[in-house]
This record gives C-alpha cells, sequence and structure tokens, in this order.
C-alpha cells in the first residue's frame, strides 16, 4: 500500500511532470516565473486547489456521474471554479493571512488547465480516492518544481548577455526545452 | 430519453448545491470593508513603488488608518491629495518637505579618469564586487544606469555615463538613492539645495590623481561665502546652509573644478564645463 503510494508519487513529481513531460500549463507556467518569490506562492496555492480540487471532483464523480462520463469536463470544471470560489470567501474572512499570501493567484488557478488535467487523470487511472490526492498532490509539487528550475534560470538570465533575437520570450522556451530534455531522463525511472 | 433526464437532473441538481452555497457562503463570510481605508487608497498615487515600506498602496492605507502611520511617508502622492487624506484622518495639513534626487558626481566619458576596463554584467551593484570598477575614484557614479532600470517612473535616463534625472517625471520616491550602491545620488531640498558634485572624500591631490572634475577640498567657497552659509560637513565636503545663501554666485565662479550647484526657488545656479578634448 505505502510503496504503491510512494510509486505514485514520484511518478507524479518527477517521471510523469505536468510541464516538462505532459506540456500541460505552460501559460501560467510562464506568466509567474519572472521571479522566484511569484513561484513559491504560485505553488502552494497549486498546491491547496488541486488537492482539494481532487477530493471534491472524485467524490461527485463516484457520486452522481455513472453512466454520465460525456459530461465529466463540464462537471469538473464548474465544480472546481465554485469550488475555489467559495474557498476564496471562506478564506478572506478568516484566514486573511493566507488569503493575502495567495493574492491574485487563487482566482487564476481556477481556469489553470493542470487543474483540470490532473482530476481527468484521475478518473481515468481509476484511482482510489488516497491514491488520487496523492496523485494530486505529487502532481502539483511536480508543478512548483518546474516553477522554481525556470524561475533561477529566469533571474540568471536577466543579468546575462543574451543575442538581441533572442531575448524575452524566445530564450524562456529554448531553456524550458533544455530543462524538458533533462527530465527525459527520468523516464524508466519507474516500471 | 433516460440518459438526457438523468444529465439535466444531475447538472441542475449539482448547479441548485452550488449556487446556494455561494450566496450562503457570501452572507456568512462577508467582509466589511473600511470607508477611510477604501478612500485614502483611492487618493494615493497608485504607483505601489513600495518606497513608503509597505507593500503596495493599499497596505499602506490600511496602516494610516489602522496603526496611525504618518501618511506624508508617501513620497509619490501630490500635494492636494495628500491634504485630503490628511483631512480625512483628521491631522492638520502641514507643510509637506518634498525631495528630489541629484547627482553628487559630473564625472560622465568626457571628464573621468580610468583605470581598467571592465566587461561582465551591465550592473552597478556587480561593479562594487568587481575590483570596484573601471574608473578610478571609488566614490563617484559607476554609470551602468542600475538606477534607469530601477525608476518605476522612467525619469531617469542614462547620457554620456552618468543619470540625467527629469523632474517632469520625477514623482522624489527615492528609490533610485536607495539602490546605488556608491550612494552618490542625494535627495536633496525640491526648490531649495546646495550641492558640491563630488563624493570623494579623499585629499585634493589623490582626487586630482582619480578625477578631472572633483572637489579638492580647496575650502575656497567657505572663505569668499559673504553670509558664511558654507561650512566642513561630516566627509570632508562643503555642505550648505540655504537659509544664509543669498544667491552672490561668488563660491560658484571661483570653484576651480566646478563642482557647486545651488538651487533657490527657479534659479539654478552652476557652470557646465565644456568637455576637453580627451589625451591620449
Amino acid at each position: 500500500m505505502l510503496s504503491n503510494l510512494l510509486k505514485i508519487i514520484i511518478a507524479a513529481t518527477i517521471v510523469d511532470n505536468m510541464v516538462f513531460i505532459r506540456y500541460i500549463a505552460l501559460c501560467s507556467y510562464v506568466g509567474v516565473t519572472n521571479s522566484i518569490d511569484a513561484s513559491i506562492g504560485m505553488t502552494f496555492a497549486v498546491i491547496f486547489v488541486q488537492t482539494i480540487a481532487t477530493a471534491i471532483t472524485w467524490i461527485v464523480f463516484h457520486l452522481f456521474m455513472q453512466g454520465l462520463e460525456f459530461l465529466q469536463i463540464i462537471v469538473f470544471i464548474f465544480t472546481i471554479a465554485s469550488l475555489v470560489q467559495l474557498v476564496e470567501i471562506y478564506l478572506k474572512k478568516n484566514v486573511p493571512s493566507l488569503y493575502k499570501a495567495m493574492g491574485i493567484y487563487l482566482p487564476l488557478i481556477t481556469t489553470n488547465c493542470m487543474i483540470l488535467a490532473v482530476t481527468l487523470i484521475n478518473i481515468d487511472k481509476n484511482y482510489s480516492f488516497i491514491e488520487s490526492l496523492v496523485y494530486a498532490f505529487g502532481a502539483s509539487l511536480g508543478y512548483g518544481l518546474a516553477l522554481l528550475i525556470l524561475a533561477g534560470v529566469r533571474e540568471r538570465l536577466r543579468l546575462s548577455n543574451i543575442p538581441k533575437f533572442f531575448r524575452g520570450y524566445p530564450i524562456v522556451f529554448a531553456s524550458m526545452a533544455l530543462i524538458a530534455i533533462a527530465f527525459l531522463g527520468f523516464k524508466g525511472l519507474i516500471k | 430519453m433516460s440518459l438526457l433526464v438523468k444529465s439535466i437532473i444531475v447538472m441542475g441538481l449539482l448547479s441548485i448545491v452550488f449556487g446556494i452555497l455561494l450566496s450562503w457562503f457570501n452572507k456568512i463570510f462577508e467582509v466589511k470593508m473600511d470607508e477611510k481605508v477604501a478612500k485614502i487608497t483611492s487618493l494615493l498615487a497608485g504607483a505601489n513603488c513600495g518606497a513608503c515600506g509597505y507593500g503596495g498602496c493599499e497596505a499602506f492605507a490600511n496602516a494610516i488608518v489602522k496603526d496611525g502611520v504618518d501618511p506624508t511617508k508617501c513620497k509619490v502622492t501630490n500635494g492636494e491629495n495628500m491634504t485630503k487624506i490628511l483631512i480625512t484622518i483628521r491631522k492638520n495639513p502641514q507643510s509637506i518637505q518634498k525631495l528630489k534626487p541629484d547627482l553628487k558626481c559630473v564625472a560622465n566619458k568626457f571628464f573621468e579618469k580610468k583605470r581598467a576596463s571592465y566587461v561582465g554584467i551591465n550592473d552597478c551593484r556587480e561593479v562594487v564586487f568587481a575590483f570596484n570598477g573601471d574608473k578610478s575614484c571609488d566614490y563617484g557614479c559607476i554609470g551602468l544606469g542600475t538606477c534607469e532600470k530601477a525608476c518605476p517612473f522612467d525619469a531617469i535616463k542614462m547620457k554620456d555615463g552618468i543619470p540625467i534625472f527629469d523632474y517632469d517625471k520625477c514623482t522624489g520616491c527615492g528609490i533610485c538613492s536607495n539602490i546605488c550602491p556608491r550612494n552618490v545620488i542625494e535627495m536633496v531640498g525640491w526648490n531649495e539645495f546646495g550641492i558640491v558634485m563630488c563624493n570623494s572624500p579623499k585629499k585634493g591631490v589623490e582626487v586630482r590623481k582619480e578625477c578631472t572634475r572633483g572637489c579638492i577640498k580647496c575650502g575656497i567657497c567657505i572663505k569668499v561665502c559673504p553670509t558664511k552659509a558654507i561650512s566642513w560637513g561630516k566627509n570632508g565636503l562643503p555642505v550648505f546652509d540655504m537659509d544664509k545663501c543669498n544667491l552672490c554666485n561668488l563660491c560658484i565662479e571661483k570653484c576651480p573644478t566646478h563642482v557647486i550647484k545651488i538651487q533657490k526657488d527657479e534659479v539654478i545656479l552652476l557652470i557646465e564645463e565644456e568637455p576637453k578634448e580627451l589625451k591620449v
């Protein structure tokens, strides 16, 4: 049981990294890697929302949606959006410090495609409740890892002498591709 | 048919449940925003520059109302709005001492002396670690434009290796003065100041070796001043008492290296030296 969960978390974090192997959530990924501070905030917000969203969507799917699999995407987006709104309202009143720390990222994450992708993958792989929670946590951890790596690279890039035609986003995508190739090396870590 | 009915029921049920939950949450977790905070936030400059030491204008407005922080800590807000803010929190609007940045160095590429050539990261803060840079003087402007990049209002332009300030755009927030690793940008009074445009505390002979336009500590300005408005300051450079100054222009004419600059209201006194031919 435990070894199985460990396998899932390593697979989700490194081997099956959302950004570098599946190429999901690139928009927010490029958007918030401007500085390490912003990406740390984003990481915690994603871990938080991803885990809660997975729990709720798993329950909704297994309670109400037998035979209605074609409605998955609509229902999941709907559920995640309302859920994030509820959490936001709650945090604003009761845990204002956490609300301030997550700031603008919380509502932004509602439309992050990684949240939806992970919930769909969980259903697809027929994970149990605990397993899907672990997978969601691992996937968001992997996303955070990817954010931190690129944020560090971009902070260095800002001070370095880049050819004119490579400045701005081209160099970011080039460095992303190089990191992704490095991550390919983890393939085969888990059977 | 039953599939259609079932999906309509499930979707309808979910939307009703979430709708009720959302409106219910909205009611029981309602946060009342302080009216004063909202008003002060709208009156503040809204640049979110952080020069006041708080994370943005809203956080600063919160601190003003709740902790009684002095609103004049914000250097960016203009006088009219600042008066309104002071009235909002029932304080007497006093006169606000506004400051602007000026450079205590004139060594642009025509006047500087170099001891090496620098190749590396284009940032003054890095140069300080790298053997103090290529200019002979260890106190003057490095000229790689860290202040230009740091200015949130686009009021600094680098020209011939030193920053030129655009006082129409400048708000006096002081970010450039804080970020400069050599502390060569001084915050002076907006309408009234006198400075020596040199930052070197060294003796005259050494300054002569390192720069063509530095303060050589000759003391002529102090001797020549009829109203005794100039005296020696802490780091060996002359300082000006603007209450005594009568704009006689004597110190500026007598200064052998022409590094004194005086402003009172609209009058600006300084001698701009023409760049000489560079010696090879």
